[in-house]
Formats: structure tokens, sequence, C-alpha cells
């Protein structure tokens, strides 16, 4: 494959997003891979799968501290690289890891997964990162 | 009148967007402000939150800004509230910085000091 051709990236998001950045730092390199034409699929395990919830909302709650200001929530983000993508970007949730977690309402632009279908994902990958530990 | 609850921060930066503004230092300014007496122990690379001039550049998600944690203003504000902010000194040499490169009225601490530190407050909360 000639480098800079466009590719299948899989990428491996496991792990809580109160703990590090690691999820600006999927983000950001999503919307990178997208700008260069790539086709994304995320897999997310673990905490992760609560990054996607619907009931999250496009906003954070208010800061009572600075109640003018606005905080988009992360499902709002996920939704717009989702749009962004334009069917580039697929972003799959966990069924085993969001039902132990409760995170059972999902938004609707994610698709819940059984656990056994990330092999498949695998396969279809010219390219699989993954983004931190459960 | 002594503060009532010193709270010890080791672990920084646990993730920007899911903190935003509901970062560790927002709930403890948050708190004094209700009138809880508050100090702040910072150790580790959590000492990096009381440099003073740092940078927040900005992040954008698919056209979406997301106003990034400001954890300065935090540190700011607790000691504008009556809060008080103290930093272990080696984790400061750790890190490459000295005392004037911390916000005004932060005060710099030795490992000795902890002890005293600590039995000057009616709680301590590891956070």
């Amino acid at each position: 494959m000639a480098a800079g051709a466009p590719r299948a990236i899989l990428v491996l998001y496991m792990g809580a997003p109160y703990e590090s950045d690691l999820l600006a730092t999927l983000l950001r390199l999503v919307e990178a891979a997208l700008d260069r034409g790539h086709r994304l699929v995320v897999w997310t395990c673990g905490g992760a799968t609560t990054v996607t919830q619907r009931t999250l909302g496009p906003a954070k709650p208010r800061n009572p501290l600075a109640v003018a200001q606005r905080y988009p929530s992360t499902a709002r983000l996920v939704k717009a690289l989702v749009d962004k993508g334009a069917g580039r970007l697929r972003w799959y949730v966990c069924r085993q890891c969001l039902e132990e977690r409760g995170a059972v309402e999902q938004m609707a632009e994610v698709t819940v997964k059984a656990p056994f279908h990330f092999l498949p994902c695998l396969d279809e990958a010219d390219v699989c990162l993954s983004v931190g530990v459960k | 009148m002594k503060a009532q609850v010193l709270a010890v921060l080791e672990r920084a930066y646990r993730g920007a967007l899911e903190e935003q503004y509901a970062h560790v230092l927002w709930m403890l300014l948050s708190l004094l402000r209700l009138g809880g007496g508050i100090a702040v122990l910072l150790r580790g690379n959590a000492a990096l939150y009381a440099r003073r001039g740092q940078a927040w550049p900005a992040l954008d998600v698919a056209g979406i800004r997301v106003p990034p944690p400001e954890y300065e203003a935090g540190v700011a504000g607790l000691l504008e509230t009556g809060g008080s902010v103290f930093v272990m000194d080696a984790d400061l040499g750790a890190l490459g910085l000295t005392a004037p490169d911390l916000c005004a009225g932060v005060t710099v601490v030795t490992r000795d000091d902890v002890g005293r530190l600590f039995s000057s407050y009616a709680s301590v909360w590891y956070l």
C-alpha cells in the first residue's frame, strides 16, 4: 500500500475517561485520521463505554461558578466526529462492558457490539491502535 | 481560625474532556466559597497546577470548542478566597521549577514540614 493511501484503522479505546487525557488524545487522533481520508472503527471497552451514553445529552451540567459558559459532553463530541466522518467513522461499544456498567442507553450514532465481533474488526483493519488499558 | 481541611493532590491532568471546568481544584474552590476551610498540598505532577503563566491552548473537536481546564485560575481562586496552597519543594525540583515559577501566594514546603502541616488541620483528604 502506498504511503499516505487511505487505510482502514481500528482503534481500541479502553479505560475510564476521568483517569487521564487518553480521550482527548483519541478524539484528536480520530479527527486527524478523518482529515487524511482514512476510514476508522473505534471500539470502546471498559469505562470508555460511558462516553457515548444518550443520557449525557449535548452538554455537561452548568458550571455554578460560570453559569453563562457551556461545555460540550463527550457524547456530543463523538456525534460531531461521526457526522464529520460521513460514513468513514464507525463507533462500536462493547455490550459486555456497557452492561457491566449500566451504560445501556447509548446514543443513536454508535453501534453496540457483542465482544466477539472485535476479531472481525481486527481482520478488516490495516492498522490497529490500542489506547489505554481496561 | 485554622482551616478545617487539607487536600493532598498528587495525580494531575485527569482528562481535559471529562473535566473541562469540573476538576479537583474547581471542586475545592466551590467548597471554599460555601464556607469550608480549605487548604491544598500539591505533590508530584500536580505541582504543575501552581505554575504561573500557564498556556491554555484551545481544543477543538470537529468544530466544537472545548473549554480547557484552567488549573492556574483554580489555584488563584483558592488563594483569593482565603484558601492556602502548598507545594512540595522536592516535586518542584523534579519538574525543573523553582518558587519564582509559581503563582503569587503559593507556599513551598519541605518533606519535614508535612507532619506539622497535617496536624494543623482537622481533616486530611487524599484526592
